[in-house]
């Protein structure tokens, strides 16, 4: 819903990386997004397109790893990969559904390719 | 010849920056002793109306001034002044959510050093503003009863990250099949440390016991 300010911040900070190393183009922007981020791949990359025109990201490729989601459970105290679509907050050693949520919410950009 | 296509590390969180803008806010209102509330909630859940009502009952005791968020449009911001409160209008232009530099900007209009309590009443909107810290003292997210019981399920990041949950609309609660006893369940399961008020912001039910939580934070705040 919010992909559009995001990639705002991407350009930025992907201009700013390229600048600082010289580059005349970014070719690819690497991101790792955890499973409950609340961003979707096909609209950032679409918006990327549209605000990136007429820099040296224009035509750069936008890159997805999704990053699995892992939930602590606080009764056996065990660490749990989750499915993330619908997310299930359940404990999978004790069925426990009181869970604190480890990681999935990870937004970075991991590294970028430029000439 | 082909030019050489390098890679370079970044490994940046694309919400570091506001983060970092978030916690300097958050020291800035703390030596200047402003309690920043920030009010989330969706659309039509009573938000404005609560800030009416918390207006009401405590502007004898602290300074108040109150940031609305929309999209568009001023009657938020229109209704709160008529409480000769001090309010400031951010229109957001579109923007989903507001972060810290925007909330910094509606302070900075605010006159905040001579404020004790502002409420920020962000966009309304249960999923972009969960994921935007805006250097608030305490968050706070508003439910009210004909949005559902299921709420909890579908937007368990906001509900994990507030201090605290108002359910509104209480006196319209037999009208809609609303389970009160599983949301507190569900929402206690997200977050174990929250509080949970149920009011009714149009009949004044229920808003006394929010008070007091929220006159305890702003003391705690100020120590």
């Amino acid at each position: 819903m919010h992909e559009l300010s995001i990639m705002e911040n991407v350009l930025d900070i992907s201009v700013d990386y390229a600048e600082k190393n010289n580059a005349s183009k970014i070719v690819q922007i690497n991101i790792t997004s955890g499973a409950l981020s609340n961003i979707i791949p096909k609209w950032a990359q679409l918006f990327f397109r549209m605000i990136s025109k007429d820099t040296i990201a224009e035509e750069a490729l936008v890159e997805f790893e999704i990053l699995p989601v892992f939930v602590k459970c606080r009764e056996c105290e065990n660490i749990s990969k989750i499915e993330s679509d619908p997310p299930s907050f359940v404990c999978k050693d004790c069925g426990s559904d009181a869970v604190t949520l480890l990681s999935g919410r990870e937004f970075q950009i991991k590294s970028i390719e430029i000439i | 010849m082909m030019s050489q296509i390098r890679t370079i590390e970044i490994k940046k969180s694309v919400f570091e920056d506001n983060t970092i803008k978030a916690d300097e806010l958050r020291r800035e209102l703390k030596n200047q002793k402003t309690f920043l509330l920030n009010l989330m909630s969706s659309p039509g859940s009573g938000k404005t109306s609560t800030v009416m009502g918390t207006i009401d009952r405590i502007r004898d005791r602290f300074k108040m001034g109150v940031i609305e968020a929309d999209i568009d449009s001023v009657v938020d911001a229109e209704k709160v002044a008529s409480k000769g409160v001090p309010v400031i209008q951010l229109q957001t232009g579109g923007l989903c959510h507001v972060d810290a530099t925007m909330t910094k900007e509606g302070l900075g209009g605010l006159k905040t050093k001579e404020l004790d309590v502002v409420i920020l009443e962000n966009v309304g909107n249960l999923v972009c503003p969960a994921e935007f810290d805006t250097g608030a003292s305490k968050n706070v997210m508003i439910l009210s009863v004909p949005e559902g019981d299921d709420k909890p399920l579908k937007y368990p990041l906001m509900f994990s990250i507030v201090d605290a949950l108002i359910i509104n609309k209480i006196d319209c609660a037999s009208y809609f099949d609303f389970d009160t006893k599983a949301v507190k369940e569900r929402v206690t399961k997200l977050n174990p440390d929250i509080a949970v008020f149920e009011i009714s912001a149009k009949t004044g039910e229920g808003l006394d016991s929010w008070i007091d939580w929220l006159c305890e934070q702003v003391v705690i705040w100020n120590r």
